[in-house]
Order: C-alpha cells, then structure tokens, then sequence
C-alpha cells in the first residue's frame, strides 16, 4: 500500500501517509482516507516522509484535502516532512504560501 | 423453481459456427453431433495446420481443440488461431481425455479459454457455450465503446485544435513544439500581437492531461487572443484568466504557466511565472545564459484573486528565450531517472550542432529516454533573436477597411486612484473601432496614445527619471521603482483628450496632460528640447505624427496625427 491513514482521537490527529509515487493513480485512496471519517476539531496532517515524487495531480489533491478541511472544521492542514524533491515542486508551485509545511 | 431456470437456460438456442479440431475421425463425429443438436453450424479440421488455415477463411465462432495431433497440436494452434482473431473474441475450448494438471495449465497458457473432458456430455458443453456467448456479448460491447470513444474523442480533439491549438496569430514569430502524452495536450501554447506589434506568449500546463486537462484551455484562449488585442497589459490578461478558471474548475484543478510580453519599442521582456520551470534566457554572444527568472507566483485558478509577480527586463540582442513544461525535466530514462536540470543545461550548451535550442533539447531527450513511454506532456517554445531580424509583420497583419468621416471627440481623466486601477488604452481601443477607424491608423494611435500615457503617468505622476533605464541593472531598478510608487501613489492626475475631424484634414489631435512638474522650461522652450524628449517612446511618437509639441512647463503634449487611410 502507497497510501495509508491513521485517526487518532486521542491526540486529535488524522494522519494520511503516502508513500513512493504521489500520482493521479493514488486519487481514490487518497479521497477514500478523509472522505467519510469526521474530523471536526482533528488537526490534518499529511505525512510526505516516504514519498519521492510528486506531479500537479498531487498538488491538485493536496489542494482537495485543504478544501475538506476547511469545510468540515478541521483544525488545520499541516504537511509533514517532504523529501527535497518534493519541497522543490511545492516551492515551484509556490504552495508554501498556501500550506502549512514543517520539516 | 431452481429447477424451471436451469432448463429454461439450457432451453436456450446457441448460435454460430463452431469448429471442431480432432485427429480421430469418431470424436469428430461425436462432438459434431453435439454440436449440430444444440444449434451449431460445425466444420472439421484434422490437425491444428488444417484448423488454422480454416480459421483464415470462415468466420468461425468458437473452437473445439484437441490436444495431440500430427502436423501441429492443439496448444500451437490455438496460440496461432488467438493471434489470428485479435481484437476479437473467439473462445477455444480444449477437449481432453488427460487431468494431469500440467498438461491443463498448459492449455490454459497457450490461450485457451476451458477445459471440457472427454466423454463429452451434451448439457455440460450447451452450458459453456451460453457462458461463453455472455462473455462475447461483454466483449463486443466493451468494444463498440471503445470505439464509440476513440470516436468522440477525435471529433473533439478537431473542435479543440481548431480553437485553440492551430490560431496563434504570432507563432511565426516563434518555435513551437507540443509533445503530448494522450489525444488531447494539458499543455497549451498561444501567441498574439498588441496592437503596437508587441508579443504575448503564455504557455499553460493544466493538471493532468487528456480531457480533463483541456477544458480549460478554451476559456483561456478566448482571453488571451481577444484582450491582447484590445491591448490589455499582461497584467491585466493574467488576472482575469485567473478569475474564469477560479470559477470554471473543480477544486483541485489549476493552470501553471509562463506568460512573456515581448515589447520590441521599449526592447523589454515582462515575464511571469507561475509554477513552471524556470524560464531561461541565453545570450548567443556572451555564450551562455544570462537570466533564469524562477517560479514567483501561485498557478492560476486556484485563489479569487493572486498576487502576480510579473518581471520586466531589458530584451538585448542574441537573446534567445526558452519556455519549458514540467514534462522535460521531469522525462524519465527506461531505469526510471529523471531527465533533470543539469542534462537540461547541457542541451542548452550544446546548442551549436543543431538548428535551435528546441532541437538540441529534445536530441538529448530522445537519446536519454530511449522510447520510454511518456507520461507527462512535453512543451517547448523558443523566442528567437527577433531583434536582429528585419520586422516585417507591422505590414501583414493590417487589413483594408471602410473610410471613417464625421467628427468626434472622446477625453477621460484619472486621478491617483483610478490610475492605480485601470489602464485606458484598451477602452480607447474599442471605442476606435467602433468607429470603423482603420485598423492601420488604430495600431499607430495605440503607440501614440500608450507611449504618451506611460510618459505622462511613469515622469509626470511618479516623477520617474527614465536616464536610469541606460543600464540592464538600472532597467530593473526602474520597474521596481515603477511599481513601488505606483503602489504608495496618493497624488496627481492624468488627462487624455482625443479629436478626430474627418471633414477636413482628416486628422486626429491628441492632448495628453499630467499633474507633474514636466521638463525644466528652459529646455522645452529652446528646440534642442527634442533630445532631452525621455527615452525612445517620444522620438519614436514623433516620427509617427504630422507634429509633436508640448507646453512651456512641458507637463502637457499635443500631438497631430493624419490618417493614412
């Protein structure tokens, strides 16, 4: 699995994972991860660590997630640890305005 | 009840031919009976060769094999006959005596589609049969729909191109290349002269590619084509191209791109890039790159409204400009390397054994992919040195129109805060051609009426001094400056008054007056002041007009232009 999820209600997390290719193919298992889990109040995060590429479908994802968040008060969207290359396409796209990205 | 379905299921007649491949003359005959019970038109084969080449010349609907027979055996044939009936569907049945599990796995892998073991009993093999037809059904059904997209996807890819891909008015001007990865491109190239002969290039890379990613090329054609040549600014084109594709697509769907306006008057090139590759400029006689100009803004249509960072440098002689998709760098080796900037870098060096840069790219690409499927579209457009080339298209692109007569007149003034916001010269535009003024005349009044406007705003309003623009350094510090007073501007005015007499000398005066203190009097009163005049947008206004004076304090010009037509 290149993608997996992880709610914790406890620390008030839900965590989607994505690992290797970050691609169009990977768009239902990315909507399927946030779609019917309610997280009103859950802080979102997006862990990138395992991820080596990313293309504009990834990007358009990402911006999808920012969407739902905001819509069903999530408390925020944070990106977590994106490899350089993947740093540099976020940068490229200028998304680091627009995203919460933590090293 | 279960019972009333199975029967009335096996109650159902099969049709077809079906061929029955056996060496023995008495299994022929046996399974040919079956067959011809049940519905079957049957022909015989008595070796796979046989069953091959009667396969080739009648249409045969599913196939009865045995497994060993002389001249060629059952697992050859098939394999030969599944070859021969691609794309279509034509079930091969083995008919064996053997269950050793090899010898079935074989049959299976050779193509073969189900196993029926001797002896043969009639409602078993009706059963498959009807099976089998579902499975045909499925099968032709997908096809037509495969066709009937392969279809509709052509007739629109033809809709599409002749509205977007094969109309840019400026592509003369340039070289394009569009390699895309499916029918349809995400990837779009459009070019269009302003009306003073300036440039717009804008390459855009939609998400994804295919359909989805070209619906929103339509709307930011219309844009693009019908502002710049109203002589919107690229500024302005920007952001309303952002406001449609805000609106027109789904969250999660944007367009990067790099937008260049080539102004052969100033000699300047005002870029922006929104989330493309850098756009690099290379010098052919200082051999080497001389500006790269990074990504500084968002794509467009994901935010309302964007902060455009648009860039204005000087355009010098031997710049070639080159405009690059993500698809390039990002091209991968059969081994799954990436193409990458250095590789980039070296084509662009390496120039000199080919034609263009777009060649020399795109041989190092070729030679680091090695035919690996492309996965991403590719784009390239170069600006060649224009510069150095004799213009010759401010005379191809005007076209005769009817005589204007009659006299009118049109004025506007701003002051700070509607200079801050509006630009007048695309609404002078569309006035002059509501008035049938000759689109000739048209795109020499915009020279005129823009050159002095930006005068009047950029010295009289902003108290510019344009002797800093003498040096490349100094040209990006105007832009700067230009942009930063703009933004702080608080005071003054500007005030454009335009008449036409089409009775008598068929002329149009125009008077363009700001709230500055305008040149020293000293030099406007003494005729040497025409060299004072600040930077080439003056002198060259000049020599479009009948005449050319300003006022004592030099803060007001008036300007005699007669039609040509």
């Amino acid at each position: 699995m290149s993608i997996s999820s992880q709610l914790d209600q406890d620390s008030g997390q839900l965590i989607i994972s994505v690992a290797g290719r970050f691609d169009y193919s990977l768009h239902r298992d990315f909507r399927a991860c946030y779609e019917h889990v309610s997280v009103e109040g859950i802080q979102l995060i997006l862990d990138l660590s395992s991820a080596d590429y990313m293309d504009s479908s990834a990007l358009g994802m990402m911006l999808l997630l920012k969407e739902h968040a905001e819509k069903s008060q999530a408390l925020a969207l944070t990106i977590r640890k994106p490899s350089p290359a993947i740093l540099k396409i976020l940068e490229i796209a200028n998304f680091d305005k627009l995203l919460k990205i933590e090293n | 009840m279960f019972e009333v379905d199975t029967l009335s299921f096996l109650n159902k007649a099969v049709k077809g031919t079906a061929l029955v491949v056996d060496d023995t003359r008495i299994n022929r005959l046996l399974l040919g009976k079956i067959l011809g019970d049940i519905g079957y038109q049957v022909v015989f084969a008595e070796n796979g060769q046989e069953a091959v080449e009667l396969f080739q010349q009648q249409d045969i609907d599913i196939v009865f094999m045995d497994v060993l027979m002389p001249v060629m055996d059952g697992y050859q044939a098939t394999a030969e006959i599944k070859r021969l009936s691609t794309p279509k569907f034509t079930p091969v049945l083995f008919v064996t005596a053997q269950n050793e599990v090899d010898a079935l796995v074989k049959c299976i892998a050779c193509g073969g589609d189900d196993i029926l073991f001797k002896p043969v009993h009639q409602a078993v093999l009706k059963a498959k049969a009807l099976g089998f037809e579902r499975t045909k059904a499925i099968y032709s059904e997908i096809s037509r729909l495969h066709n009937q997209l392969q279809e509709e996807e052509e007739l629109a890819e033809r809709v599409f191109s002749s509205a977007v891909a094969n109309s840019h008015c400026a592509d003369q001007e340039l070289l394009v290349s569009l390699d895309s990865a499916s029918t349809f491109s995400g990837d779009v190239v459009f070019a269009e002269y302003r009306p003073n002969g300036d440039i717009h290039v804008l390459l855009g890379d939609f998400t994804g590619h295919g359909l989805r990613a070209a619906i929103g090329a339509m709307p930011v054609a219309d844009i693009f084509r019908g502002m710049t040549r109203k002589g919107y600014t690229g500024e302005a084109i920007l952001r309303q191209i952002n406001r449609r594709l805000h609106r027109l697509l789904p969250t999660g769907m944007f367009m990067a791109g790099i937008f260049v306006e080539l102004s052969l008057q100033q000699k300047s090139l005002t870029v922006w890039n929104g989330g493309m590759p850098e756009l690099v400029v290379y010098n052919t006689q200082q051999q080497g790159i001389r500006e790269r100009l990074r990504s500084e803004s968002l794509p467009l249509g994901i935010q309302n409204e964007v902060e455009l960072k648009l860039k204005t440098l000087p355009w010098l002689p031997y710049d070639h400009v080159v405009l690059l998709s993500d698809g390039v760098t990002e091209a991968l080796s059969a081994s799954g390397e990436m193409f990458g900037e250095q590789r980039l870098v070296n084509a662009i060096a390496n120039k000199a054994a080919h034609p263009s840069f777009i060649a020399s790219i795109q041989h190092e690409l070729q030679l680091f992919c090695m035919g690996t499927e492309q996965l991403d579209d590719i784009s390239m457009v170069e600006i060649p040195d224009l510069l150095n080339r004799p213009n010759q298209q401010s005379t191809d692109i005007y076209k005769t129109g009817p005589l204007v007569a009659g006299q009118w007149s049109w004025s506007l003034k701003l002051d700070a805060t509607s200079l801050k916001k509006f630009t007048p010269i695309p609404l002078l535009m569309t006035t002059l051609q509501e008035l049938s003024v000759h689109q000739t005349d048209r795109n020499i009044l915009f020279t005129v009426v823009s050159e002095l406007f930006n005068n009047a705003f950029e010295h009289g309003v902003l108290g510019l001094d344009s002797a800093i623009k003498t040096s490349a350094s100094g040209f990006e510090e105007y832009y700067r400056k230009r942009k930063h007073r703009a933004k702080q501007l608080t005071d003054g005015a500007v005030s454009i008054a335009i008449e036409f007499d089409g009775k008598q000398a068929r002329q149009f005066t125009i008077k363009v007056a700001d709230s500055g203190n305008g040149f020293e009097a000293s030099l406007a009163a003494e005729k040497s002041a025409k060299q004072q005049y600040s930077g080439r947008g003056l002198r060259l206004v000049e020599s479009l007009c009948e005449s050319m004076e300003f006022n004592l304090q030099g803060n007001c010009v008036t300007a005699v232009y007669r039609c040509q037509h």
